[in-house]
């Protein structure tokens, strides 16, 4: 057993498949000389070399359009976002060009493409480089978005977004960089598009992602001593999403608070909501909560980003409530 | 054989409007795309054209009349059967003039980029090919135009009558494996790249047998048989992605180059930019190739755009811009083919603007009111085909009786297209999920 660091297991996996495939290719702003903003990628242009790994200029329409052209012309390209709150900046190229690029040519052409974004508040970033963008990106059919929550699920999951020939976005919580986890030697490349039951229990059914995720653990041990026993689903695939693996729990559990690191308006535990009410009503015997930021920004003081975030006591409470109600 | 009128789908939701006057009384004679009458929509005002030239038999509606999609609105006496009108002459054009194409005045007076200078004449095969495509492109795209109006092609559709020589001279100087992105006015590149007729008629007519299996339509015309990687419906998207195809060739020392096509008008988008930036940092073998028709629109380009020549722009990028007349087909060769001498020689980027204009307005809905007086038939005068034609026949390689069967032929040709696009079946409905993802 190999413990590393889920900023470890990035680089890892990047490292692993551009050994094994000449044609992927690497490169966003500050990846090469510098190895990444957050030091994700070092060493990756010593070992590949200036052609296969490329610093880019702060371009992002640019990065995302130009990996879109290398895709659709033979190459398997990774494409950094630094923050995905630059998302919106290369919104046209994701959402109007990469994500439909298959369809309306009529499948002339296979698109493997890997987009890497780092994203998630709790860190002091302030209001534009704090946010979660799974919701907005689930809006458009042809792109998957994964956003894994530990070092073995990074390396497994973002090995399987560079082998998949459609486009991925592999969306990296800053929170979770220091995180330490076993990846074994061994580890395959996974297949996307499965959610995962982190821990088990009888009694509700808690899903949730990334730092909520580790959130809502440490609240799932917290309420065992209350006799309160939550199984927790890590969403792991936003798009697709694995609502099977969700209602098979919740027909054992009956309840299900989902936790968002993100605004309520037409975020992604609306549709695992909705999903549960279509198709597993009868089994609920309470309704699903959702647990996030509300209508709130994430502002830049501790206080106002701790309050806006779900925390460990807010989860708790919440899934109190609900199994009182 | 009489010939209906019917009211044309004018895009956006429109399905009806209302018919404010006629312009053309019965008896008089009328001629193809002459404006009949006008109708008042929610979008704009719009000139309902002539499908046929002939005789104007009968109004069937009257001033006032709400009148929906595809109801017949008048009757025309076609005299093209009686073989006086479009087998002699289809397309109309002017002999060249030696005047310098029309140009509005500048408000700002700056530096004007690099005029090129010489042109390479193509061989006589290339010269006869590129007219041949010039030819296949004015008559699709007047074709299209009326399965337009007759509600065969829905949604919009962009023209690129008079921007024929900027494909064609551009086609002739790539080869085999070169790369293309486009614009929403793409016809004339796929036309000029040896796309199937019947596939993109087939596409535009949203059938099953379409280039893109009817999904994307006149605006996202793609066949990457032959390089084009797809037109595109936003503004400046294509840029990026053609240079894309450019670092793959690059990686891959594939020895091509990449194109992307634009108007003036996206030369003021971001995309425009970070394309030009990334390429030049980057030495990547991609030519862009502006084609400056005037207009973005409904704007002229000089209310929007604060520089003499788009070519200018290069020199913001670190790379060669210079200013080719886009109506001659020989002048857009000749700068394409140095630019990809020079891009496959790993010498970079190069920016090309062709000098052009579109006869039509922007899209189907518009009549372009906002050209000035005497533009257009200044610019019909240095008509690309006619200026292509001249050549030919100055060089003893063609006679107007050549001309003529040339003609036809493309006729024959566009002709059969649309019959059989207009015999294929509509996708299947379960079609719609599919290609969303490859599978597998």
């Amino acid at each position: 057993m190999a413990e590393i660091t889920y900023r470890e297991a990035v680089c890892k996996a990047l490292a692993d498949e551009m050994a094994l495939d000449p044609d992927v290719v690497f490169f966003g702003e500050d990846v090469a000389e510098a190895g990444g903003v957050f030091k994700v990628t070092p060493g990756l242009y010593e070992r590949f070399g200036p052609a296969r790994v490329r610093d880019t200029p702060i371009s992002e329409q640019a990065i995302i359009g130009m990996a879109l052209g290398t895709a659709i012309t033979g190459l398997r390209p990774v494409a950094e976002l630094m923050f995905a709150d630059f998302v919106p900046v290369a919104l046209d190229q994701i959402a109007n060009q990469v994500a439909k690029y298959r369809y309306m040519s009529g499948g002339q052409f296979i698109v493997p493409l890997t987009i890497r974004a780092a994203q998630g508040g709790g860190n002091g970033f302030g209001t534009q480089h704090s946010q979660c963008a799974e919701s907005w990106l689930m809006s458009f059919p042809g792109l998957k978005v994964v956003s894994p929550s530990t070092p073995v699920d990074m390396y497994g999951l973002l090995r399987g977004a560079i082998r998949e020939n459609n486009p991925v976005v592999v969306l990296e919580h800053k929170g979770l960089y220091n995180l330490k986890g076993d990846v074994p030697e061994d580890t395959p490349a996974m297949a996307l598009g499965e959610a995962r039951v982190v821990r088990s229990g009888g009694h509700i059914t808690v899903v949730a992602s990334q730092l909520m995720l580790h959130r809502s653990l440490e609240a799932a041990a917290l309420l065992m001593t209350e006799g309160i026993e939550c199984e927790v689903i890590d969403v792991r695939s936003f798009a697709p999403l694995d609502i099977r693996t969700i209602l098979r729990s919740v027909k054992k559990t009956h309840r299900m608070v989902i936790v968002e690191e993100a605004p309520h308006g037409a975020g992604w535990g609306g549709d695992i909501a909705s999903l549960a009410v279509d198709e597993g009503l009868f089994w609920l015997e309470c309704p699903v909560r959702r647990i996030n930021m509300g209508n709130a920004l994430i502002a830049y003081s501790p206080p106002l980003e701790d309050a806006a975030l779900p925390n460990v006591e807010r989860i708790c409470q919440s899934i109190r409530d609900v199994m009182a109600s | 054989m009489p010939s209906d009128v019917v009211m044309p789908n004018l895009g956006f939701d429109t399905q009806n409007g209302r018919l404010i006057e006629w312009l053309k009384q019965p008896g008089e004679t009328v001629r193809k795309g002459e404006a009949l009458a006008v109708i008042e929509s929610d979008k704009a005002n719009v000139e309902l054209e002539a499908v046929a030239a002939g005789v104007l038999l009968e109004h069937i509606a009257k001033p006032g009349d709400e009148v929906v999609v595809g109801a017949v609105l008048a009757r025309i006496d076609d005299i093209r059967d009686q073989k006086s009108e479009s087998a002699a002459k289809p397309v109309s054009i002017a002999a060249p003039g030696t005047s310098q194409p029309y140009q509005r005045p500048r408000k700002t007076a700056t530096a004007s980029a690099a005029r090129l200078e010489g042109i390479m004449p193509l061989l006589p095969a290339a010269r006869q090919k590129a007219l041949q495509h010039m030819l296949a492109i004015r008559l699709a795209e007047e074709k299209i135009q009326e399965l337009f109006l007759l509600n065969l092609i829905r949604g919009t559709t962009h023209l690129a009558i008079g921007q024929e020589a900027c494909a064609v001279g551009t086609a002739a100087a790539l080869r085999p494996g070169d790369q293309v992105t486009c614009t929403y006015r793409g016809h004339h590149h796929a036309i000029a790249l040896g796309m199937s007729l019947r596939a993109m008629i087939a596409e535009m007519m949203g059938k099953a047998a379409g280039a893109c299996k009817g999904k994307g339509g006149s605006m996202h015309m793609t066949d990457a048989t032959i390089g084009l990687l797809g037109a595109n419906a936003i503004v400046g998207a294509q840029l990026p992605i053609a240079l894309g195809a450019a670092l793959t060739a690059q990686i891959k020392r594939t020895g091509t180059v990449a194109v992307a096509f634009f108007g003036e008008g996206a030369s003021n988008i971001g995309a425009f930019h970070e394309a030009l930036n990334m390429a030049a940092v980057w030495t990547l073998p991609v030519l862009f190739i502006c084609e400056n028709n005037l207009y973005g629109e409904y704007s002229v380009w000089s209310k929007t755009t604060p520089v003499q020549d788009i070519a200018e722009r290069a020199a913001a990028y670190a790379m060669p811009g210079i200013v080719v007349d886009g109506q001659d087909a020989e002048a857009v060769y000749t700068a394409v083919k140095s630019a990809g001498d020079r891009a496959r020689a790993g010498e970079g980027p190069s920016l090309i603007e062709c000098k052009t204009y579109r006869y039509r307005g922007h899209s189907r809905t518009d009549t372009a009111p906002y050209r000035l007086a005497g533009e257009l038939d200044a610019w019909l005068q240095r008509d690309p085909i006619a200026v292509l034609k001249a050549k030919m026949i100055e060089d003893g390689q063609l006679d107007e009786v050549e001309f003529a069967e040339m003609q036809h032929a493309a006729e024959v040709a566009v002709v059969d297209a649309v019959e059989w696009a207009q015999a294929q079946p509509y996708p299947s409905t379960e079609s719609l999920y599919e290609d969303v993802f490859y599978e597998g």
